[in-house]
């Protein structure tokens, strides 16, 4: 008897009894369709904060003076040695600018905060001082107004971009575009204002710092060091590259130890992100996967009963041929019919309603083949162990008894 | 005439079995042989060990000793799986119960055995259809059991139990859960069959229904009592 003749009764048994399979159906439904669905938007979260970390300017490296991160990608506990050790210079700039093939935009940033002063009021400002060449890098400036030129930046220009946060504190409703007011005791004039970019982590956001050129930066605060430098490259593909070769020059050229420098991509903290993200979707895939198991175990009940109701048949069709073997297989496949039926259904509505968040709410909610798969494969797995004991007890009732039961 | 061979033997079979603490024994030692071609009916009151003898002698159980020979054979001491194979090729059976499927057509209850014959579909579609014919259902091959009456179910059993041109036809009171009219039609079918050279095995405990036979064995504590010919009697269908 081949197994095709054994799908066929198997699929004939579940037909006959429409609502009871469905039923038996439901829990490994409710199963497959929520671990998919759970998953999908797990990988929708993640593509979501990707896609951020893009909009953040994903081909940029930025390196440091000190070690930012640690060897596990986490923020390193060394925050304190900024201050002591060697910044970086121009002539650092310059000599990263000569890397032609891979660096298509350096942009040294100072910060520092000090009081800004306008019409008497007094506010704590974050100053970030850098080249024209900032705002390709960061193309969200500016929404009102200019960002400071090349010329301006060179010539160190008391001109300054504000942060949207910053620019409401000490403006009000007024336009601060072309007002002046005080850093330091020395006038500056505001010639722009940036987009609003919305909170970072607690931390200070970008809305919180006022834009100024570099060489203005050196004078207001007497100094001439860089805290850090942003590297635009070409492509994403040149970052690895990039790296290798920033690594190169700080050890080799620069002579810096292994915590002097730190060189990273945003793909970092995104990796970070991720992975956490990952542990997310798998613990509630796992939690999802439960309801499997019990819609396992209404499988194995729903057989059991099935076995007994059908003892004369089984009875039967020993008597006329039936090996214990062949018995066993008809009600393992019966079982894992159930149960790919139902992982089937449950896969259809998990990727509908998947589509629904995806358009009703504009969130990249994303069904994974790999979800599908080992839903599938796990519903196979639940049908057949949940099916063993049934179907062995059916293979294992004497044909005599069962022909004599009731 | 020439005797004909000697399909089934059984020898010295003693079939005992536990009832809590007691041990029963069912079959004390039974010898039989069954040649080609006889309808045997096989009576006794109960306990008398018919059942159990008609259940070794199908194949359907092992003796706890002795031996069974089908066409010299020994399969006494088979395992189940070979056994279900013999059973397929060699026996088949009608119940007092019927024992149709439900919910599936007569020409698909026919054509079970075959499915466990490794009979193709086309195969089995035609012999089922042939033997429905045989026993005049060829007007009712999907009918579902429910649409069927008692000895309408019986002659499809008989057709099942006769797709695979079995060797030896085993019935356990067929016409026990029919009325006198669907019974003496069963039984006239059984002549037929008599006549037409099948082997017979018949339980029964109604004289009359044993009646039929050509040859009467009366059982009675686990063995043969009285085993003798007889002129079968007939009934027209």
């Amino acid at each position: 008897m081949n197994i095709l003749n054994t799908l066929k009764i198997a699929y004939k048994a579940i037909l006959t009894n429409k609502t009871r399979s469905l039923l038996t159906m439901l829990g490994v439904i409710i199963g497959v369709g929520s671990v998919i669905l759970l998953t999908s938007i797990g990988t929708g979260i993640q593509k979501f904060i990707e896609k951020q970390f893009d909009d953040l300017g994903a081909n940029t490296v930025v390196v440091f003076p000190t070690q930012v991160f640690g060897e596990n990608g986490g923020f390193s506990a060394n925050d304190g040695a900024a201050t002591n050790s060697k910044k970086f210079d121009e002539q650092t700039v310059r000599d990263i600018q000569r890397m032609r093939e891979f660096a298509k935009y350096v942009v040294p940033q100072v910060e520092n905060a000090t009081q800004a002063v306008y019409k008497g009021e007094t506010k704590r400002a974050l100053i970030l001082g850098t080249t024209s060449e900032y705002s390709k890098v960061d193309d969200s400036l500016s929404e009102k107004g200019r960002f400071f030129t090349e010329e301006e930046s060179r010539s160190g220009q008391r001109v300054v971009v504000l942060g949207s946060k910053i620019a409401e504190e000490l403006f009000g409703q007024v336009d601060p575009v072309n007002k002046e007011f005080r850093l330091n005791d020395v006038t500056f004039t505001v010639i722009g204002v940036a987009e609003s970019k919305g909170g970072s982590f607690g931390g200070p956001s970008f809305d919180d710092y006022v834009y100024m050129p570099i060489e203005a930066y050196f004078r207001l605060f007497d100094t001439r060091d860089i805290n850090a430098i942003s590297v635009q490259v070409y492509s994403k593909e040149q970052i690895a590259g990039a790296i290798e070769q920033l690594d190169d020059y700080f050890i080799n050229v620069q002579k810096r130890e292994k915590d002097e420098f730190d060189v990273f991509d945003q793909r970092e903290i995104l990796k970070t992100v991720n992975q956490i993200l990952g542990i997310v979707t798998v613990g509630l895939g796992g939690i999802a996967a439960i309801s499997l198991v019990v819609g396992g175990i209404g499988i194995m009940n729903i057989m059991l009963v099935s076995v007994t109701e059908r003892t004369r048949e089984i009875g039967l069709r020993k008597a006329i041929g039936a090996t214990p073997n062949q018995i066993l297989v008809q009600f393992l496949i019966e079982s894992s019919l159930l149960s790919i039926m139902g992982g089937a259904i449950g896969v259809a509505i998990a990727a509908s309603l998947s589509f629904l968040i995806r358009i009703a709410a504009d969130f990249p909610s994303t069904i994974t083949f790999q979800s599908i798969m080992l839903a599938f494969s796990v519903s196979v797995a639940v049908g057949v162990i949940f099916g063993v004991a049934p179907a062995r007890k059916a293979s294992k009732l004497s044909p005599i008894e069962a022909l004599r039961s009731e | 005439m020439t005797e004909q061979p000697i399909v089934l033997e059984l020898r010295n079979v003693v079939k005992s079995y536990h009832v809590g603490e007691q041990e029963i024994q069912a079959l004390r030692g039974v010898d039989f042989a069954l040649r080609k071609g006889e309808f045997v009916a096989i009576m006794g009151s109960s306990g008398a060990g018919k059942s159990t003898m008609l259940q070794i002698s199908s194949l359907l159980d092992n003796p706890t000793s002795g031996e069974i020979y089908l066409h010299g054979e020994d399969v006494s001491r088979k395992s189940e799986a070979d056994l279900a194979h013999v059973r397929n090729k060699e026996i088949g059976f009608v119940f007092q119960q019927f024992n149709l499927l439900p919910k599936v057509s007569a020409l698909e209850n026919v054509a079970l055995p075959l499915v466990y014959a490794n009979k193709s579909k086309m195969e089995r579609y035609l012999a089922a259809k042939a033997m429905l014919e045989k026993v005049g259902l060829g007007d009712r091959l999907m009918n579902s059991r429910a649409q069927l009456s008692g000895g309408q179910q019986q002659r499809v059993a008989i057709a099942r139990a006769l797709v695979n041109d079995p060797t030896i036809l085993f019935a356990d009171e067929p016409t026990g859960n029919l009325d006198s009219t669907a019974g003496d039609e069963i039984m006239a079918m059984f002549s037929e069959l008599h006549d037409e050279g099948r082997t017979i095995i018949m339980v029964t405990h109604e004289p009359d229904i044993a009646a039929f036979a050509a040859r009467l064995i009366v059982m009675k504590d686990g063995k043969i009592m009285k085993d003798t010919k007889q002129k079968p009697k007939r009934v027209k269908a």
